[in-house]
């Protein structure tokens, strides 16, 4: 008896479809005219994992699709921040990491110790930062959009709080709740404004997901 | 990459049908041609496939060099393992005698990858000596073997720079093509999609699709307007040019902002201080309603008119070029008609630079708005109450320093503000109302303090801007809230700059 040789092979097949050669890095995402490699998902889905206490390889498929997502994300806020010269410095990121700190009661070495307690290294911290302040930056210009919150929106959303507590009248009144219902209802504005600006980007911008998880 | 094998197929006769049946033996070799796809074939595979992200596993790579081994050499190969683009090799952050670098690494494949002339780079080690030879391998960029088209104009095509021959540019087509449905959508066909579709047909070439969705005619059914008393008035500002934005012609946007303010100007004239006008549009099918929503917010009548700050003239003859008087509905436009009047009066007396800032005291329960002119000659100074003597000046503290666009006169500014006497005391504050202030830059419709502590800052910057009282509400104040004579400290963030 011979050997089973399934050899098939025939034109027309996309080089992705080829299992490739080991590499050290790749393109792993194109975001209109910039790319990602794939070593940068994989540090960042090494930290995810770090944080989670796992190894890389226990990481899920959903997840690495997230990581992947989430870089793309941040490309693409890159490129605009980039588009409309905006950028975050060092010193914007120091002070950032101060208020931090002292938000934590932590000095500032102190609160990196904590971080690297958690998996999350200095440079990879301060990137962070930049990150989000570079997002808030440009989430800023956008302001305009974001539906003002008036007393009826606040009323209605202690209606619904009222809805949902077993009894109403352990919930404290309407005038103690506003400023947390306000704050609660301009996260949620801001988390929607984020969403849709974030949508249109992606609308308007080419990307292309090569590896990094599945669909 | 490795390279695919050449034409000739081989396939070996393996498994029969079912999994019952044991595989028959190989006895022969057969030699076949592969099925050439037709032209319909060749179509519908391109326009099939969007250019959708295609995705792998998060495939097993090789293992890094080790950070500290030493670069022997770089190169930059294609498929066939031939040296190109040696030309870009000494411009790349990956040298030979540095130690390996994996972020130099990134930096190089994306310098590579920049020049637009290559689908795919990747980045290959191997041991050399006690180093590593760094090998970038790049697959070039596609070719366009047949461009087919679904519905698409040859127009569109022609716009989207794709042709048999040219160079495959997914990330150039895609910004076309959303470029072209927008051209649609201004032309009413709000639906209208542009999909760009690719399939490989050999190596380095590729078939594009390009298809084209207009979709219906979107056409505006009504125009409406709620809330308001004076429709015949609002509705005779709508512009309407080739007959858009009316009834039986497509949706202008812009036409239809510009056409708001001349609104809200209206409105003003007829003292709705406290108006609001905002439209939205309703679709149902192919038919568009527009709406206007008015809040007229009710008339509101001169209260006390003042005259205020470097007087030039006699008294008497700035009140000769008012015309307004107490009691009067309020009426934007023969206020700044009037102020336009002293303006030239000011220059005719040879003090062109003397700034004619109108200030108003509102009192929403009256529904009255006091008028105080108040004019600065910035070439006097004016001493400050809380240091007599001393002239006060606007003192402006950069906190943060901005790093998008700057803000000159005439730019509408969108900032977010709180103020305080003093003594730490806040009177008003944007933020805490959730809604930022908008502004034209220079034009007069806040405190000189204020615009002045605006002007100059970038986009994303933040000021504390301490306004003395010549430059702010001056002797008189704003009873209740901001007594007579009052420093003003400003914190100042500005969110965003642009057109008037």
């Amino acid at each position: 008896m011979f050997p089973l040789l399934p050899v098939i092979l025939s034109l027309g097949v996309s080089a992705m479809d080829v299992q490739p050669a080991p590499y050290v890095d790749r393109i792993a995402a194109v975001v209109g005219e910039r790319v990602i490699l794939l070593s940068e998902v994989r540090n960042r889905a090494a930290m995810v994992a770090r944080a989670q206490k796992l190894d890389l390889s226990q990481l899920t498929e959903s997840v690495l699709h997230e990581v992947t997502e989430r870089l793309v994300e941040e490309q693409l806020e890159q490129n605009e921040a980039d588009k409309q010269k905006i950028a975050i410095s060092p010193q914007d990121v120091e002070a950032t990491l101060e208020q931090l700190a002292q938000a934590n009661n932590a000095s500032v070495p102190k609160f990196i110790e904590a971080a690297k307690g958690q998996g999350v290294s200095e440079p990879e911290l301060r990137e962070a930062l930049r990150r989000q302040l570079l997002e808030a930056a440009l989430l800023r210009t956008h302001t305009s959009q974001l539906q003002r919150i008036d007393e009826k929106d606040l009323r209605n959303r202690y209606e619904e709080l009222k809805k949902s507590v077993k009894d109403p009248k352990d919930l404290r009144s309407f005038d103690e709740l506003k400023p947390e219902l306000f704050n609660q209802l301009m996260q949620e504005r801001v988390a929607q404004l984020r969403e849709d600006w974030l949508a249109q980007l992606r609308g308007r911008t080419f990307v292309e997901v090569r590896v990094g998880g599945s669909s | 990459m490795k390279r695919l094998p050449p034409l000739l197929l081989l396939m070996l006769t393996i498994v029969g049908c079912g999994r019952a049946a044991m595989p028959a033996p190989v006895t022969t070799l057969q030699v076949a041609h592969a099925h050439t796809p037709t032209l319909e074939e060749r179509k519908a595979a391109a326009c099939h496939a969007a250019l959708a992200p295609q995705r792998g596993g998060l495939v097993a790579s090789a293992e890094p060099p080790d950070e500290h081994r030493v670069v022997r050499g770089v190169q930059i190969r294609d498929a066939a393992d031939r040296p190109v683009a040696e030309d870009l090799i000494p411009s790349l952050p990956v040298k030979a005698g540095d130690a390996w670098d994996a972020s130099h690494g990134r930096d190089a494949a994306r310098r590579i990858w920049s020049t637009g002339k290559y689908a795919d780079v990747i980045i290959d080690s191997k041991p050399d000596g006690d180093g590593v030879a760094i090998v970038f391998r790049v697959a070039p960029a596609r070719t366009v073997e047949h461009v087919f088209t679904v519905d698409a104009s040859e127009d569109d095509v022609q716009s989207m720079r794709v042709r048999e021959g040219a160079t495959y540019a997914p990330v150039a087509l895609y910004s076309a093509a959303r470029a072209i449905e927008g051209s649609y959508h201004d032309r009413g066909y709000l639906d209208a999609k542009l999909e760009i579709g690719s399939a490989q047909v050999g190596e380095g070439r590729v078939d594009v699709c390009v298809a084209a969705r207009t979709g219906p005619l979107v056409t505006i059914a009504s125009i409406e307007f709620t809330g308001t008393t004076h429709e015949a008035e609002l509705r005779n500002l709508l512009t309407s040019e080739d007959g858009k934005n009316a009834p039986g012609g497509i949706l202008d946007r812009d036409g239809l902002d510009r056409d708001s303010l001349y609104m809200a100007a209206k409105l003003y004239d007829l003292g709705y201080v406290a108006q609001k006008l905002a439209y939205r549009t309703e679709r149902r099918g192919d038919q568009l309603r527009v709406v206007f929503d008015v809040v007229e917010g009710g008339v509101y009548h001169i209260g006390k008119i003042e005259l205020r700050g470097d007087l030039g003239a006699p008294k008497a003859a700035y009140e000769r070029l008012i015309t307004f008087k107490r009691g009067d509905v309020f009426n934007r436009s023969v206020v700044g008609a009037d102020l336009d009047a002293i303006r030239a009066l000011e220059k005719a007396a040879g003090r062109p630079d003397v700034e004619i800032t109108p200030e108003s005291n509102v009192d929403p329960d009256k529904r009255t708005i006091d008028v105080i002119v108040v004019l600065h000659d910035p070439h006097k100074t004016t001493p400050s109450a809380a240091s007599p003597g001393a002239a006060a000046k606007l003192q402006i503290v950069e906190v943060v320093p901005g790093h998008g666009p700057q803000a000159k006169s005439g730019d509408r500014v969108t900032v977010h503000y709180k103020g305080t006497f003093p003594d730490g005391t806040v009177f008003d504050s944007s933020i805490s109302r959730g809604q930022p202030f908008v502004f034209v830059l220079g034009g007069k419709a806040v405190i000189p303090g204020f615009d002045r502590g605006v002007a100059g800052m970038r986009v994303g910057g933040k000021r504390r801007v301490t306004i003395p009282p010549d430059l702010g509400y001056g002797d008189r104040g704003v009873p209740p809230t901001i007594p007579p004579k009052s420093t003003l400290i400003f914190e100042l963030e500005l969110l965003s700059v642009g057109p008037p």
